[in-house]
């Protein structure tokens, strides 16, 4: 790229910042730009001079992604920038800092402790979180004290060190912060060795069945096999490839992006947006009614046999989707039997057995926030932030040397070591640190309270008879949450009967 | 009602329990597969990890749930019981009172598995095999008619849509029965892969653990 060798490059949210190449022309931002700032920091990649003007093209994937991306531009003319407060000191990567530190050799506890609050986000931090840090990566931190004979970390001679010099590797090994998805690599079958074709991440590969054609390395290749963590493929040509899917990070739309669209939902008509959008958006006001600043739309609707409630909070990504694992939540509570939900950063889509009736008292602020620690323990998002923080701390290292590859079953999974924690150990300093950066980051809560002060009473909730306009593109999101519960259960004892008697098993 | 699935194999009536454990009530034998016991004390001396050293506890916690539950004169543990022969020599002594407490009273049966594969400070049998009437217990599946089996620890997808994670399964046909690993550090193998879907005939069942142990025919 630096040499200009590359014609485009293809990248995630990893070329935001920091890169400074002269030679890019154009940017292309595919997708909505969810806050005004990173909008305005992808765009000056381009043409990156302090004298020449940047150009950009924004290619919204639907039509809700046209109105944000019109609400984005408008941000950005009105020079009205948003962001987010600088997250406090995170412990996890804390815990990484001393575990690289001892790589190097043995340290001393108070120069360290020093060192660490010359830091910025770590100015303010006590002696005290401090030495948890410490203990968890000497001795692992449990209540249970169970490895006094294997610790990390030894207390030698006044100084910290590495029980096992040869540690020093695998630390080395799992060295960063930043969460991937996970990646497999994929190589062709039967080949030894050599540099992998490239790497796809898991969820795509999991979708792949024997014979499926995918591109990659710009060559297409033919499925054969996930083998030892190695998505297996030989060469194949003229048959239209799939296209490997990465999904990045993803940023929830700022709150003041949020507040921009719907204000400009108000409208009574959108010269500014395309035709089909401004057509979308009447017929949605037509069939159902417009999301209004101050009031919560919920529209309740059947469809494909199973019963469906859209909000319409605007709340972003992450408190939409902490909101509807508190409400199914509550729906359960209720015998409302949610099966599952999936959340956008404009609605929340729940769907269930049975239709949402009296949606207020589910959404009493005071109820919501307070079974909300006792509640998050089970969740899939806190047992997805738990992966990352112990990932980042170094309990679950994500590389090892020469890992046995063989026998999958010899792997569990992390969600095993967060029930098991849950259960014996609650306030271990990863649990801690897993309830902080969940509240923070992906559960958001913050934001539905936001919302809910908001709106305060004012719920309209429409029963429909069918999808509505606004509803059709949430029954397309990715990342459905389902819901374990009894309507889970109902379903299942129902599907493997019929599969029983289907198959002459009964 | 019973969340149990009971069904005939080789002329026994046998239950696959929601737990993973299965019981043979003719013959008050409770056999469960896999504790893999020790596995985060491996972890620690082989990988220098500290994973939560609560899996001895809560595995052996269920055992006992189950044998509080049904009050089996035999119990036959089926293998890998022991993630290895020292974790195995650590956790034996550091939980005998609580095996003892389980063992007294009744008949208890060690099966070697190929993590633990000799003898272990342990009282009772400690056995390769086992044959009880027309049924034999080992640890890994052989040609054989009749047979008890674990080492796969088989899991299955749900038969529903975005279900979410696999669960833990018996995998059953004319010949052999696979239980799912009981123990609580353990993962899973999909019953699709080739090692078992080699194993097992076209009839075969797998019966889903959790709130319900749930019948359905193996998917491949």
């Amino acid at each position: 790229m630096v040499a200009g060798q590359l014609r485009a490059i293809v990248c995630t949210g990893s070329l935001d910042l920091g890169i400074d190449w002269g030679d890019v022309d154009l940017v292309i931002q595919v997708g909505a730009p969810k806050n005004v700032k990173r909008l305005v920091q992808r765009i000056g990649r381009a043409n990156h001079r302090y004298n020449a003007p940047s150009k950009a093209l924004l290619v919204p994937a639907n039509r809700f992604e046209v109105v944000e991306c019109r609400a984005a531009l408008d941000a950005v003319r009105a020079g009205d920038l948003d962001g987010d407060p600088r997250g406090s000191a995170p412990l996890d990567v804390l815990c990484q800092k001393i575990l690289i530190t001892a790589c190097a050799g043995p340290f001393d506890t108070a120069a360290l402790y020093h060192e660490v609050r010359t830091a910025g986000p770590y100015a303010a931090i006590s002696r005290a979180q401090f030495d948890d840090c410490l203990d968890f990566c000497a001795t692992g931190g449990y209540a249970l004290r169970a490895y006094d004979k294997w610790k990390r970390l030894l207390f030698k001679d006044g100084k910290w060190q590495l029980r096992d010099p040869r540690a020093a590797r695998n630390i080395r090994m799992n060295i960063g912060t930043i969460q991937d998805a996970d990646l497999l690599k994929v190589r062709m079958h039967r080949s030894r060795g050599g540099a992998p074709l490239g790497e796809v991440e898991e969820s795509f590969a999991a979708s792949l069945t024997p014979g499926d054609t995918f591109l990659i390395g710009g060559q297409i290749v033919r499925f054969e096999a996930l083998r030892e963590l190695v998505v297996e493929v030989s060469r194949d040509r003229g048959r239209t490839p799939r296209v490997a899917t990465f999904s990045g990070t993803k940023f929830a739309t700022s709150t003041q992006l949020s507040a921009r669209i719907l204000r400009l939902l108000q409208q009574s008509e959108w010269p500014d947006l395309p035709r089909h959008t401004a057509e979308w958006l009447a017929l949605q006001r037509k069939v159902s009614r417009l999301p209004r600043p101050g009031r919560l739309l919920i529209e309740t609707f059947p469809h494909e046999g199973r019963e469906y409630a859209c909000l319409y909070g605007f709340a972003g990504r992450n408190a939409q989707q902490t909101l509807g694992l508190l409400l199914t939540s509550r729906m359960e509570e209720e015998r409302l039997a949610p099966l599952g939900f999936v959340a956008a950063d404009y609605a929340t889509l729940i769907w269930g057995l049975e239709p949402l009736t009296d949606p207020a008292p589910l959404l009493d602020p005071t109820r919501l926030a307070a079974g909300l620690d006792g509640w998050l323990q089970g969740n899939a998002v806190m047992k997805r932030t738990f992966r990352s923080v112990a990932t980042i701390a170094g309990l679950t290292p994500r590389n090892l040397p020469g890992q046995r590859k063989s026998g999958r079953q010899a792997t569990f999974s992390s969600d095993i070591l967060y029930d098991t924690l849950a259960k014996y150990d609650p306030d271990h300093l990863l649990m801690r640190i897993t309830r902080a950066e969940a509240m923070r980051g992906l559960v958001d809560f913050a934001r539905i309270e936001e919302m809910l002060t908001r709106i305060g009473p004012d719920i309209d909730l429409l029963r429909l008879d069918r999808v509505t306009p606004l509803a059709a593109p949430m029954l397309l999101e990715v990342g459905r949450v389902p819901v374990e519960g009894q309507a889970r259960e109902r379903l299942l004892a129902e599907e493997t009967e019929r599969l029983m008697s289907a198959a002459g098993l009964t | 009602m019973d969340a149990s699935h009971h069904f005939e194999f080789q002329g026994c009536t046998l239950t696959a329990r929601p737990s993973g454990a299965l019981w043979w009530a003719k013959a008050r034998t409770l056999t469960v597969s896999d504790l893999h016991l020790g596995k985060a004390e491996r972890m620690a001396r082989r990988a220098g990890l500290q994973i939560p050293p609560y899996e001895v506890q809560d595995t052996l916690q269920r055992l006992q749930s189950e044998i509080e539950a049904l009050s089996p004169t035999r119990v036959i543990c089926l293998g890998d019981t022991f993630d290895d022969m020292e974790a195995g020599r650590a956790v034996a002594i550091q939980v005998q009172d609580w095996l003892t407490r389980l063992q007294s009273g009744r008949e208890w049966v060690w099966i070697e598995g190929n993590h633990d594969p000799g003898p272990l400070p342990l009282s009772s049998a400690h056995l390769a095999e086992l044959t009880l009437a027309t049924l034999v217990f080992r640890h890994i599946a052989t040609p054989e008619t009749g047979e008890i089996s674990g080492h796969y620890h088989p899991k299955a997808k749900l038969p529903v849509k975005g279900a979410g994670a696999a669960r833990p399964c018996f995998l059953y046909d004319e010949r052999r029965v696979i239980l799912p690993a009981f123990g609580t550090y353990t993962g899973g193998l999909r019953t699709s892969d080739p090692a078992l879907s080699r194993l097992m005939g076209p009839r075969a069942r797998a019966v889903l653990t959790g709130p319900r142990a749930l019948p359905m025919p193996m998917p491949r």
